[in-house]
């Protein structure tokens, strides 16, 4: 046999040993499954607004205000969330607005429901000295949590106004306070005096009196900050039972000066929630 | 004269390797004719709830971070005549490579003792085309499996919201040699 013939046949050979040795043949059979996955969502509305921030606005305000604050939580995800307030922060410090959230947290509002959430705030009306004139922000993180983890900020706003650099206000009423005590000083006033006492409102009265004739001028300015028309209800008819425990270390050395008609100034705040005691 | 020889012996002795030693393996060989007989070819099938080579659909609806969701049961029967090897893969995630696929982890469990798990070590965007092997099913055999979707929580859970995925899960039965 030729030896050029022989080659090529022994490597064929060669070729289909090795594949009849290492070709198996076998069953197999395969079966499919379709998954599908949804993930679920989280999300609130406040106030309606789909905002990440919300701001209410209180406007101007002056010490002995109050009020509250609503704001609705709306969930529109698709699963319950926990709904938590927290991270008060003031960017005024020294306003002296006194806030209250009656829920800190733990509310769970279902998809599609609702829960308000008030915030009840109020200015004191001791706290004239502080941030007077200013403008307030509080900011509020409102959480819902369920897995996700969404927050939104409410921001409190507003301004405070300073009674005292507000216009003065001259009150209309004509009527004449008729007081019949005698002032008991004992000492000879020169001049007019007065003084002031501040009402529970952040009223400031100031008193003249004429120690000659013992009819007391009364005078009042006020300076309330008024956004609406006053409606003052003096009721000056009463009759004073009191003696006035007015002190005065001021010598008289001029003839006081004689008012017949009494003029009511206010100098402070108006706010007319009391009933003013003139002595 | 001899070289001839000598060529010729060795291909008759490779030839007898070939198909001697390697196809038949018989030496001898002898012959008893008999009628009426028939030839059965074995069969391997996997069935899935008693349905073979139909897709079938699992939903699983408001999944999230931190949950360890049940998705559903699948029975993986063999209905061949011979033992087979049953594993799956993952393939057609869609979307490919979105955010939920990212986050959630499929895992399948036997549920009967000792309540093997099987896969679930990545995420099913990284499971695709991953061998896993679940169990040798014997003719008749079956083994009912649950399907799990974990979700442990993450800082970038919430790009997830609201996503929806979809994959298949081919259960392969190989004749076990």
């Amino acid at each position: 046999m030729n030896k050029k013939i022989l080659v090529p046949v022994l490597i064929l050979l060669l070729v289909l040993a090795a594949g009849l040795v290492t070709t198996k043949a076998s069953l197999n059979d395969t079966s499919t499954t379709r998954m599908s996955v949804n993930a679920a969502r989280l999300d609130f509305k406040l106030n309606g607004d789909d905002n990440s921030s919300l701001e209410l606005n209180l406007g101007d305000i002056v010490p002995g205000d109050s009020g509250r604050v609503g704001i609705v939580v709306s969930n529109k995800g698709s699963i319950p969330g926990s709904l938590s307030v927290t991270n008060l922060t003031p960017e005024n410090v020294s306003s002296g607005l006194v806030l209250s959230i009656p829920v800190t947290g733990g509310v769970s509002i279902d998809p599609d429901d609702s829960s308000t959430i008030s915030v009840d705030w109020s200015l004191p009306t001791e706290t004239h000295d502080t941030g007077i004139g200013g403008i307030f922000k509080y900011s509020f993180t409102f959480t819902f949590v369920n897995g996700f983890t969404v927050t939104k900020n409410v921001i409190l706003k507003g301004t405070i106004i300073d009674p005292t650099n507000t216009p003065t206000i001259t009150p209309t009423e004509t009527e004449t306070p008729t007081p019949t005590e005698t002032a008991t000083e004992t000492g000879t006033p020169t001049d007019t005096e007065t003084v002031a006492e501040v009402g529970a409102q952040g009223i400031s009265l100031g008193i003249q009196i004429d120690t000659e004739t013992l009819t007391p001028t009364l005078t009042s300015t006020s300076s309330a900050t008024v956004t609406e028309t006053p409606t003052l209800t003096l009721t000056s008819t009463e009759t004073a039972t009191e003696t006035p425990t007015l002190t005065s270390t001021s010598t008289a050395t001029d003839t006081p000066v004689q008012t017949d008609t009494p003029e009511i100034i206010f100098t402070d705040t108006l706010v007319p929630a009391d009933t003013v005691e003139v002595p | 004269m001899k070289k001839k020889l000598l060529i010729l012996g060795t291909f008759l002795v490779i030839s007898v390797l070939v198909f001697g030693i390697v196809g038949s393996g018989a030496w001898f060989s002898d012959t008893v004719s008999s009628t009426n007989n028939s030839l059965t070819a074995a069969t391997l099938h996997v069935n899935v709830n008693n349905t073979r080579g139909t897709t079938q659909t699992y939903t699983l609806g408001n999944i999230k971070p931190g949950d360890w969701a049940l998705g559903g049961q699948a029975t993986l029967k063999n209905v061949g005549t011979i033992p087979g090897h049953l594993w799956y893969e993952i393939v057609n995630v869609s979307p490919a490579n979105g955010p939920l696929g990212a986050l959630v982890y499929p895992k399948f469990q036997a549920n009967v003792s000792p309540w093997t798990h099987f896969g679930g070590t990545t995420v099913i965007n990284n499971s695709v085309g991953v061998h896993v092997d679940v169990v040798d099913l014997a003719p008749d055999e079956s083994i009912p499996l649950v399907v799990y979707f974990s979700w442990p929580q993450t800082a970038g859970d919430n790009a997830a919201q609201g996503a929806t995925l979809t994959f298949d899960v081919i259960w392969h039965l190989d004749q076990i040699h």
